[in-house]
């Protein structure tokens, strides 16, 4: 058999396998989209659960966002641009999340903020009770998510040219005017591939939340965990749910690698 | 009086750099074989390296002095840097790079008169047509003017090139060697020009050679082809120099 055709013999039975992997990521999605008509869809959005569940997902995923955007920009800067040990365990912590069970996660949450936790006992008496409040949801998401945006991020840091950063600072930049207006456009592609992967993983949370957060309809149910309170009352409207939860996601991972393309069309035409 | 002055030790991974140079109000030029240091002396001048001890003086003042404990941040320095590649922004277009050397140095402008400003510097390098092209758009020879021009657009007291040329290709390169040497004679600033060939010295300059971190030899070319100090420089001038078009 010649190369050419043992390379396109790989080259097919790569695809098959590729195609095959596709199926099974598109099967539950495809039969979930079937499984409704337009009008089912729009009767369960009316269902008293769901606009409480939806409107405290976006609530509350758009909190973490912009918790993970202020706290994980500058963290992955330091660990893009830093080569000290520190930062490589550093590097660790922020993966850790990603390798842990939600459900450890959640576990792990209620022994820092319980009462009975590392720091819940001062804040008890600070007055401040997180567990089963609408801010152990955020936590809960920014804990899961904020790695994914951290990790994207360090490596779109990675990718700007430091040569970039020394003219800025020769052309009067101090290192805060060279990070923001050279280093974070260049790196904003990449940035908001990281923040769109986060949004995501955070509007799917659903172990940690359940551990840490509860399932209370208006404070911590968010649409994941509505869709477990109707399995067990109604499937229908768990199938339901799940279409819902699925357009709205799909639409907003659509909307933000649109804006990621929008600003990386530039590098793309480089040679 | 000499206008600019550098005596840098940097030490990188097993490399070490130990010179002392000073340059007059024209062209002086770096010339060594690659990996003598050339970029890192430039880089320590701009203080964007770590150095062991560095005095660095421009027009008669201290940008850094060991002994004195003095060393300005690079924003600070007022040198117009244009690495090898001349590191454009490509965020922004080719007047938005030159007008960011007009938003944050010392000669700072308001906002509305920094791309008049910027479309101005461009003319003078003559390629005010390329204002809004994006960066990628641009050949190699357009982006060393917007560079060159952006350097000049924060008002530098020395200009520190490296490689302009490096990055041309064989045509490009002869006819903009004749306009990088004819440009900077006309600038009205002193250049600090590193370059690892003997062809692309501008007319008059000053040569210092460098060689795994130290100076070799120091002075016009006539002077190195009258008594070549180093095995490299005979190698130079017998290769380089003699595929030269005559000056």
């Amino acid at each position: 058999m010649s190369r050419a055709a043992g390379r396109s013999l790989l080259g097919s039975a790569g695809g098959l396998l590729g195609a095959m992997l596709l199926g099974l990521l598109l099967l539950p999605l495809l039969s979930l989209m079937l499984s409704g008509s337009t009008a089912e869809v729009w009767a369960a959005a009316g269902h008293p659960m769901f606009a409480p569940a939806l409107w405290l997902s976006l609530r509350t995923t758009l909190a973490s966002l912009l918790l993970t955007l202020l706290l994980g920009t500058p963290l992955s800067w330091w660990l893009a641009v830093s080569r000290t040990r520190v930062a490589r365990i550093a590097e660790v912590v922020v993966e850790l999340p990603i390798v842990i069970p939600p459900a450890v996660i959640g576990v792990g949450l209620l022994h820092a903020y319980g009462r009975q936790g590392l720091f819940g006992s001062a804040l008890e008496t600070a007055g401040i009770a997180v567990p089963f409040t609408t801010s152990a949801v955020v936590l809960a998401q920014l804990m899961v998510s904020s790695p994914f945006y951290v990790q994207a991020a360090a490596n779109a840091f990675r990718k700007v040219d430091p040569e970039l950063l020394i003219v800025a600072r020769t052309l009067g930049a101090s290192p805060k005017v060279a990070l923001l207006r050279v280093a974070l456009p260049i790196a904003l592609p990449g940035l908001v591939v990281g923040a769109s992967l986060a949004w995501a993983r955070s509007l799917g949370e659903f172990g940690a939340t359940l551990f840490f957060a509860g399932n209370m309809p208006g404070v911590t149910q968010t649409l994941p965990l509505a869709i477990f309170a109707a399995m067990e009352t109604d499937v229908r409207l768990a199938v339901l749910f799940s279409l819902v939860l699925l357009a709205v996601a799909a639409l907003l991972l659509l909307a933000l690698r649109s804006l990621s393309n929008l600003g990386g069309s530039g590098e793309r035409g480089r040679s | 009086m000499s206008a600019w002055s550098a005596a840098v030790v940097v030490r990188l991974d097993g490399f070490k750099l130990d010179v002392e140079l000073a340059g007059s109000d024209g062209v002086t030029v770096l010339i060594g074989p690659n990996g003598s240091g050339k970029s890192t002396l430039l880089r320590a001048m701009a203080g964007a390296v770590d150095v062991e001890r560095a005095e660095v003086r421009v027009g008669g003042e201290l940008l850094a002095s060991a002994s004195k404990g003095i060393e300005l941040p690079m924003e600070q320095r007022r040198l117009g840097y244009v690495p090898q590649g001349y590191g454009l922004f490509p965020h922004l277009s080719a007047v938005d790079n030159v007008a960011f050397g007009l938003c944050c140095g010392p000669g700072r402008l308001p906002r509305a008169r920094r791309r008049r400003r910027a479309g101005e510097l461009l003319e003078e390098l003559g390629c005010g047509g390329l204002a809004n092209r994006r960066v990628f758009e641009l050949s190699g020879g357009e982006q060393q003017r917007v560079a060159l021009a952006r350097a000049l657009a924060s008002d530098p007291r020395l200009l520190l090139l490296d490689e302009p040329l490096a990055a041309l290709d064989v045509r490009v390169r002869r006819k903009t060697r004749a306009w990088l040497g004819s440009w900077l004679s006309r600038a009205g600033r002193p250049a600090l020009l590193v370059t690892h060939e003997l062809r692309d010295i501008p007319d008059g300059a000053l040569v210092c050679v460098l060689e795994e971190g130290r100076l070799t030899q120091r002075g016009s070319v006539s002077e190195l082809r009258a008594s070549p100090a180093t095995e490299f420089i005979e190698e130079l001038l017998a290769g380089s120099f003699a595929s030269a078009p005559a000056p």
